[in-house]
Protein backbone atom coordinates (compact mmCIF):
# COMPACT_ATOMS: atom_id res chain seq x y z
CA UNK A 1 0.00 0.00 0.00
CA UNK A 2 2.94 2.24 0.67
CA UNK A 3 4.47 1.83 -2.43
CA UNK A 4 1.61 2.26 -4.19
CA UNK A 5 1.24 5.63 -2.73
CA UNK A 6 4.92 6.59 -3.49
CA UNK A 7 4.57 5.23 -7.07
CA UNK A 8 1.52 7.52 -7.33
CA UNK A 9 3.21 10.60 -6.09
CA UNK A 10 6.49 10.11 -8.30
CA UNK A 11 4.18 9.64 -11.60
CA UNK A 12 2.85 12.42 -10.08
CA UNK A 13 5.82 14.58 -9.90
CA UNK A 14 6.88 12.90 -12.87
CA UNK A 15 3.73 14.58 -14.84
CA UNK A 16 4.50 17.97 -13.10
CA UNK A 17 7.66 18.33 -14.69
CA UNK A 18 6.51 17.37 -17.88
CA UNK A 19 3.66 19.73 -17.63
CA UNK A 20 6.23 22.33 -17.26
CA UNK A 21 8.23 21.62 -20.31
CA UNK A 22 5.19 21.30 -22.15
CA UNK A 23 4.22 24.45 -20.90
CA UNK A 24 7.78 26.69 -21.29
CA UNK A 25 8.33 24.55 -24.82
CA UNK A 26 5.03 25.67 -26.54
CA UNK A 27 4.46 28.98 -24.47
CA UNK A 28 4.93 31.01 -27.56
CA UNK A 29 1.61 29.28 -28.60
CA UNK A 30 -0.19 30.22 -25.21
CA UNK A 31 1.74 33.88 -25.25
CA UNK A 32 -1.39 35.25 -27.91
CA UNK A 33 -4.07 34.44 -25.51
CA UNK A 34 -2.12 35.91 -22.43
CA UNK A 35 -0.96 39.28 -24.42
CA UNK A 36 -4.78 39.80 -24.95
CA UNK A 37 -5.28 40.96 -21.98
CA UNK A 38 -2.74 44.03 -22.32
CA UNK A 39 -4.11 47.49 -21.81
CA UNK A 40 -4.38 49.48 -25.06
CA UNK A 41 -4.43 52.63 -25.63
CA UNK A 42 -8.04 54.14 -26.82
CA UNK A 43 -8.16 56.49 -29.07
CA UNK A 44 -10.75 58.45 -30.91
CA UNK A 45 -10.31 59.76 -34.36
CA UNK A 46 -11.91 61.79 -36.88
CA UNK A 47 -10.99 63.52 -40.64
CA UNK A 48 -11.43 67.50 -40.66
CA UNK A 49 -11.05 69.70 -43.49
CA UNK A 50 -7.64 71.90 -43.47
CA UNK A 51 -8.94 74.76 -41.60
CA UNK A 52 -10.54 71.96 -38.53
CA UNK A 53 -14.65 71.62 -39.58
CA UNK A 54 -16.44 69.02 -41.21
CA UNK A 55 -16.00 67.79 -44.33
CA UNK A 56 -19.46 68.21 -46.20
CA UNK A 57 -19.08 67.66 -50.13
CA UNK A 58 -16.05 65.92 -51.92
CA UNK A 59 -13.11 67.84 -52.22
CA UNK A 60 -11.28 68.45 -55.25
CA UNK A 61 -7.69 69.81 -56.83
CA UNK A 62 -6.35 69.66 -59.74
CA UNK A 63 -3.93 66.88 -60.98
CA UNK A 64 -0.13 68.41 -59.49
CA UNK A 65 -1.36 70.20 -57.00
CA UNK A 66 -1.37 69.51 -53.31
CA UNK A 67 -4.79 68.43 -50.51
CA UNK A 68 -4.46 69.27 -47.25
CA UNK A 69 -6.91 67.68 -44.43
CA UNK A 70 -7.10 67.30 -40.78
CA UNK A 71 -6.78 64.10 -38.24
CA UNK A 72 -8.57 64.49 -35.01
CA UNK A 73 -7.07 62.19 -32.40
CA UNK A 74 -7.68 61.82 -29.03
CA UNK A 75 -5.94 59.36 -26.88
CA UNK A 76 -6.26 57.96 -22.85
CA UNK A 77 -2.14 58.25 -22.51
CA UNK A 78 0.89 60.05 -23.86
CA UNK A 79 1.60 57.96 -26.93
CA UNK A 80 4.03 57.81 -29.76
CA UNK A 81 2.39 56.32 -33.28
CA UNK A 82 2.90 55.85 -36.68
CA UNK A 83 0.68 57.89 -39.35
CA UNK A 84 0.82 56.25 -42.93
CA UNK A 85 -1.76 57.54 -45.89
CA UNK A 86 -3.12 55.06 -48.29
CA UNK A 87 -3.90 56.64 -52.04
CA UNK A 88 -6.01 53.51 -54.04
CA UNK A 89 -4.44 50.82 -51.61
CA UNK A 90 -0.81 52.10 -51.76
CA UNK A 91 1.17 53.92 -49.66
CA UNK A 92 2.01 57.49 -50.40
CA UNK A 93 4.67 60.05 -49.03
CA UNK A 94 3.14 62.71 -47.06
CA UNK A 95 4.30 65.93 -44.77
CA UNK A 96 2.87 67.05 -41.98
CA UNK A 97 2.29 70.45 -40.06
CA UNK A 98 4.78 68.58 -37.26
CA UNK A 99 7.57 67.64 -40.11
CA UNK A 100 7.52 68.82 -43.52
CA UNK A 101 10.04 66.11 -44.51
CA UNK A 102 7.56 63.91 -47.45
CA UNK A 103 7.99 60.50 -45.83
CA UNK A 104 5.71 56.99 -46.07
CA UNK A 105 5.65 57.00 -42.20
CA UNK A 106 5.36 59.67 -40.05
CA UNK A 107 5.52 59.48 -35.92
CA UNK A 108 3.01 61.07 -33.79
CA UNK A 109 3.31 61.91 -30.18
CA UNK A 110 -0.18 62.14 -28.13
CA UNK A 111 -0.98 63.64 -24.91
CA UNK A 112 -2.96 61.87 -22.29
CA UNK A 113 -6.33 63.44 -22.53
CA UNK A 114 -5.40 66.42 -25.00
CA UNK A 115 -6.49 66.51 -28.54
CA UNK A 116 -4.67 66.56 -31.09
CA UNK A 117 -4.93 67.80 -34.57
CA UNK A 118 -2.27 66.79 -36.99
CA UNK A 119 -2.30 68.85 -40.76
CA UNK A 120 -1.41 66.38 -43.92
CA UNK A 121 -0.94 67.71 -46.40
CA UNK A 122 -0.69 65.13 -49.48
CA UNK A 123 0.28 65.34 -53.35
CA UNK A 124 -1.70 63.16 -55.23
CA UNK A 125 -0.08 60.80 -57.91
CA UNK A 126 -3.41 59.70 -59.50
CA UNK A 127 -6.41 61.16 -61.48
CA UNK A 128 -9.87 60.82 -61.11
CA UNK A 129 -11.90 59.75 -57.80
CA UNK A 130 -9.17 58.35 -56.01
CA UNK A 131 -9.98 57.12 -52.18
CA UNK A 132 -7.47 58.66 -49.44
CA UNK A 133 -7.14 56.12 -46.06
CA UNK A 134 -5.17 57.37 -43.50
CA UNK A 135 -3.84 54.83 -41.04
CA UNK A 136 -2.93 54.84 -37.10
CA UNK A 137 -0.44 52.09 -36.17
CA UNK A 138 -0.13 51.60 -32.51
CA UNK A 139 3.01 49.55 -32.06
CA UNK A 140 2.73 48.05 -28.74
CA UNK A 141 5.91 45.99 -27.15
CA UNK A 142 5.04 42.28 -28.45
CA UNK A 143 8.43 40.37 -27.59
CA UNK A 144 9.52 38.42 -30.98
CA UNK A 145 9.47 34.60 -30.01
CA UNK A 146 13.08 33.20 -30.88
CA UNK A 147 11.73 29.68 -31.62
CA UNK A 148 9.71 31.13 -34.75
CA UNK A 149 11.03 34.23 -35.16
CA UNK A 150 8.38 36.39 -35.13
CA UNK A 151 5.95 38.59 -32.56
CA UNK A 152 2.80 38.03 -32.57
CA UNK A 153 0.95 41.36 -34.38
CA UNK A 154 1.97 44.09 -36.77
CA UNK A 155 0.83 46.23 -34.61
CA UNK A 156 -2.64 47.81 -33.91
CA UNK A 157 -4.08 49.21 -37.46
CA UNK A 158 -6.41 51.78 -36.51
CA UNK A 159 -9.14 52.80 -38.39
CA UNK A 160 -9.66 56.61 -39.80
CA UNK A 161 -12.72 56.98 -42.50
CA UNK A 162 -11.38 56.90 -45.60
CA UNK A 163 -11.97 60.04 -47.62
CA UNK A 164 -13.21 60.47 -51.62
CA UNK A 165 -11.09 63.01 -53.17
CA UNK A 166 -11.41 64.47 -56.97
CA UNK A 167 -8.15 65.08 -58.61
CA UNK A 168 -9.01 66.95 -62.01
CA UNK A 169 -6.94 66.71 -65.12
CA UNK A 170 -5.18 69.35 -66.05
CA UNK A 171 -7.00 69.64 -69.45
CA UNK B 1 -15.85 12.30 8.46
CA UNK B 2 -13.91 14.97 8.86
CA UNK B 3 -11.70 16.81 6.47
CA UNK B 4 -7.91 15.10 7.58
CA UNK B 5 -9.88 11.60 7.65
CA UNK B 6 -11.10 12.31 4.22
CA UNK B 7 -7.67 13.46 2.55
CA UNK B 8 -5.71 10.64 4.67
CA UNK B 9 -8.46 8.09 3.24
CA UNK B 10 -8.43 9.61 -0.80
CA UNK B 11 -5.12 10.84 -0.90
CA UNK B 12 -4.15 8.14 -3.48
CA UNK B 13 -7.44 8.99 -5.49
CA UNK B 14 -6.55 12.71 -5.25
CA UNK B 15 -3.62 11.78 -6.43
CA UNK B 16 -4.90 9.83 -9.34
CA UNK B 17 -6.97 12.51 -10.21
CA UNK B 18 -4.04 15.45 -10.32
CA UNK B 19 -2.17 12.59 -12.58
CA UNK B 20 -5.15 12.25 -14.77
CA UNK B 21 -5.86 16.43 -14.95
CA UNK B 22 -2.40 16.94 -16.07
CA UNK B 23 -2.27 14.46 -18.61
CA UNK B 24 -5.06 15.49 -19.61
CA UNK B 25 -3.28 19.35 -19.79
CA UNK B 26 -0.53 17.77 -21.64
CA UNK B 27 -2.50 16.44 -24.45
CA UNK B 28 -4.70 19.63 -24.93
CA UNK B 29 -1.17 21.72 -24.90
CA UNK B 30 -0.15 18.51 -27.48
CA UNK B 31 -2.91 19.36 -29.56
CA UNK B 32 -3.04 23.05 -29.70
CA UNK B 33 0.74 22.82 -30.58
CA UNK B 34 0.14 21.50 -33.64
CA UNK B 35 0.61 24.11 -35.77
CA UNK B 36 0.99 24.26 -38.89
CA UNK B 37 -2.35 22.33 -39.37
CA UNK B 38 -2.26 19.04 -41.19
CA UNK B 39 -2.83 20.31 -44.72
CA UNK B 40 -0.09 22.69 -44.28
CA UNK B 41 4.13 21.59 -44.57
CA UNK B 42 5.87 21.81 -41.49
CA UNK B 43 9.06 24.12 -41.56
CA UNK B 44 11.34 25.67 -39.71
CA UNK B 45 10.82 29.57 -38.82
CA UNK B 46 6.98 29.50 -39.59
CA UNK B 47 5.23 32.65 -39.01
CA UNK B 48 2.09 31.75 -36.52
CA UNK B 49 -1.44 31.88 -38.11
CA UNK B 50 -4.40 34.42 -37.27
CA UNK B 51 -7.44 34.05 -37.80
CA UNK B 52 -9.14 37.02 -39.47
CA UNK B 53 -12.41 38.02 -40.71
CA UNK B 54 -13.09 34.37 -41.63
CA UNK B 55 -9.72 34.45 -43.66
CA UNK B 56 -7.47 31.78 -42.52
CA UNK B 57 -3.79 32.99 -43.64
CA UNK B 58 -0.60 31.96 -43.25
CA UNK B 59 3.19 32.97 -44.00
CA UNK B 60 5.99 30.34 -43.76
CA UNK B 61 9.60 31.70 -43.32
CA UNK B 62 12.54 29.64 -45.41
CA UNK B 63 15.33 32.34 -45.20
CA UNK B 64 15.20 35.00 -42.56
CA UNK B 65 18.96 36.19 -43.10
CA UNK B 66 19.33 37.42 -46.82
CA UNK B 67 22.11 39.03 -48.48
CA UNK B 68 21.78 42.94 -49.43
CA UNK B 69 19.85 43.04 -53.19
CA UNK B 70 19.46 39.16 -53.09
CA UNK B 71 15.52 38.51 -53.71
CA UNK B 72 13.95 36.38 -50.89
CA UNK B 73 11.20 34.16 -51.68
CA UNK B 74 8.51 32.92 -49.18
CA UNK B 75 4.88 31.93 -49.36
CA UNK B 76 1.75 33.56 -48.48
CA UNK B 77 -1.03 30.58 -47.08
CA UNK B 78 -4.68 32.08 -47.24
CA UNK B 79 -8.03 30.65 -47.51
CA UNK B 80 -11.54 31.17 -47.59
CA UNK B 81 -13.74 29.68 -45.06
CA UNK B 82 -16.55 31.45 -46.14
CA UNK B 83 -19.32 31.12 -48.34
CA UNK B 84 -18.60 33.88 -50.79
CA UNK B 85 -15.67 34.69 -53.26
CA UNK B 86 -13.50 37.04 -51.90
CA UNK B 87 -11.14 39.37 -53.84
CA UNK B 88 -8.38 40.24 -51.99
CA UNK B 89 -5.40 42.93 -51.97
CA UNK B 90 -2.13 41.36 -50.92
CA UNK B 91 0.67 43.81 -50.14
CA UNK B 92 3.94 42.95 -48.21
CA UNK B 93 5.44 45.92 -45.66
CA UNK B 94 8.94 45.91 -44.34
CA UNK B 95 9.67 48.95 -41.44
CA UNK B 96 5.65 49.61 -42.02
CA UNK B 97 6.34 50.61 -45.76
CA UNK B 98 4.68 49.28 -48.66
CA UNK B 99 7.01 47.03 -50.34
CA UNK B 100 6.94 46.48 -54.54
CA UNK B 101 7.22 42.40 -54.68
CA UNK B 102 6.78 39.90 -57.37
CA UNK B 103 3.80 37.79 -57.46
CA UNK B 104 2.68 35.61 -60.33
CA UNK B 105 5.87 37.23 -62.18
CA UNK B 106 4.51 40.93 -61.94
CA UNK B 107 6.57 43.19 -59.32
CA UNK B 108 3.74 45.71 -58.09
CA UNK B 109 2.62 46.86 -54.38
CA UNK B 110 -0.77 45.72 -54.47
CA UNK B 111 -1.67 42.31 -55.91
CA UNK B 112 -5.19 41.13 -56.69
CA UNK B 113 -6.16 38.15 -55.92
CA UNK B 114 -9.89 35.98 -55.80
CA UNK B 115 -10.29 33.21 -53.89
CA UNK B 116 -13.50 30.68 -54.38
CA UNK B 117 -15.33 29.65 -51.39
CA UNK B 118 -13.13 26.50 -49.21
CA UNK B 119 -9.89 27.55 -51.83
CA UNK B 120 -6.87 27.36 -50.15
CA UNK B 121 -3.64 29.63 -52.03
CA UNK B 122 -0.33 29.25 -51.62
CA UNK B 123 0.81 32.40 -52.65
CA UNK B 124 4.37 32.91 -53.56
CA UNK B 125 6.12 36.05 -52.95
CA UNK B 126 9.27 36.99 -54.30
CA UNK B 127 11.23 40.41 -52.25
CA UNK B 128 14.27 42.54 -52.64
CA UNK B 129 15.39 44.72 -49.92
CA UNK B 130 18.43 47.06 -50.26
CA UNK B 131 18.60 48.43 -47.23
CA UNK B 132 21.29 46.25 -44.86
CA UNK B 133 20.35 45.45 -40.99
CA UNK B 134 17.43 43.99 -39.16
CA UNK B 135 13.92 44.75 -40.42
CA UNK B 136 10.14 44.05 -39.40
CA UNK B 137 8.45 42.16 -41.96
CA UNK B 138 4.10 41.29 -42.22
CA UNK B 139 2.11 40.73 -45.08
CA UNK B 140 -1.60 42.22 -45.26
CA UNK B 141 -4.60 41.43 -47.05
CA UNK B 142 -7.45 43.86 -47.67
CA UNK B 143 -10.56 41.49 -47.99
CA UNK B 144 -12.83 44.19 -48.69
CA UNK B 145 -12.45 46.87 -51.44
CA UNK B 146 -13.86 50.08 -50.83
CA UNK B 147 -16.94 49.98 -53.01
CA UNK B 148 -17.43 46.94 -50.99
CA UNK B 149 -16.92 49.16 -47.55
CA UNK B 150 -20.11 50.88 -45.96
CA UNK B 151 -20.00 54.62 -46.77
CA UNK B 152 -21.42 56.95 -44.17
CA UNK B 153 -24.39 59.32 -44.71
CA UNK B 154 -22.69 62.02 -46.95
CA UNK B 155 -21.03 59.12 -49.22
CA UNK B 156 -17.53 61.09 -48.61
CA UNK B 157 -15.90 58.33 -46.10
CA UNK B 158 -15.69 54.73 -46.71
CA UNK B 159 -15.20 51.95 -43.20
CA UNK B 160 -11.69 50.25 -43.88
CA UNK B 161 -11.52 47.94 -40.96
CA UNK B 162 -10.96 45.02 -43.70
CA UNK B 163 -7.37 44.16 -43.35
CA UNK B 164 -5.49 40.69 -42.44
CA UNK B 165 -2.25 40.80 -40.87
CA UNK B 166 0.02 38.17 -40.43
CA UNK B 167 2.28 38.77 -37.41
CA UNK B 168 5.46 40.28 -38.02
CA UNK B 169 8.36 38.75 -38.73
CA UNK B 170 12.69 39.51 -37.99
CA UNK B 171 14.66 39.63 -41.02
CA UNK B 172 18.78 40.40 -41.37
CA UNK B 173 20.01 41.76 -44.44
CA UNK B 174 23.53 41.24 -44.74
CA UNK B 175 26.05 43.50 -46.39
Amino acid sequence: MKYKSIFLYFIFFILLVCTGINIYKHQHILKPQILQGLPRTSISTGILDENGDPIKEMPSISYGNSYSFCIRLNSRNDKSLYLIILEDYEQSKFSTDRNEEKKCIHTIDLQKDRETRIKVTITPTKKGTIIIEPMIIDIYDYPYDPATNMAYTAGRFMNLPALSLEVKSDE
Amino acid sequence: MNKGTFLTKYKDLIVLALCVSLVIVNLFIGIISRHPPQEFPRLNNTVASSLSNDLYYRAYWKIPHIKKGKELYFYYHIANYTDTTKTIRVSVFIDYQQQLCKIGGEWKKVHLYTIEPGEYKKIPITLKCEIPGEHELFVWSRLRSYEESPKSSSNLFYDNSSIAKTPKVKIIVKE
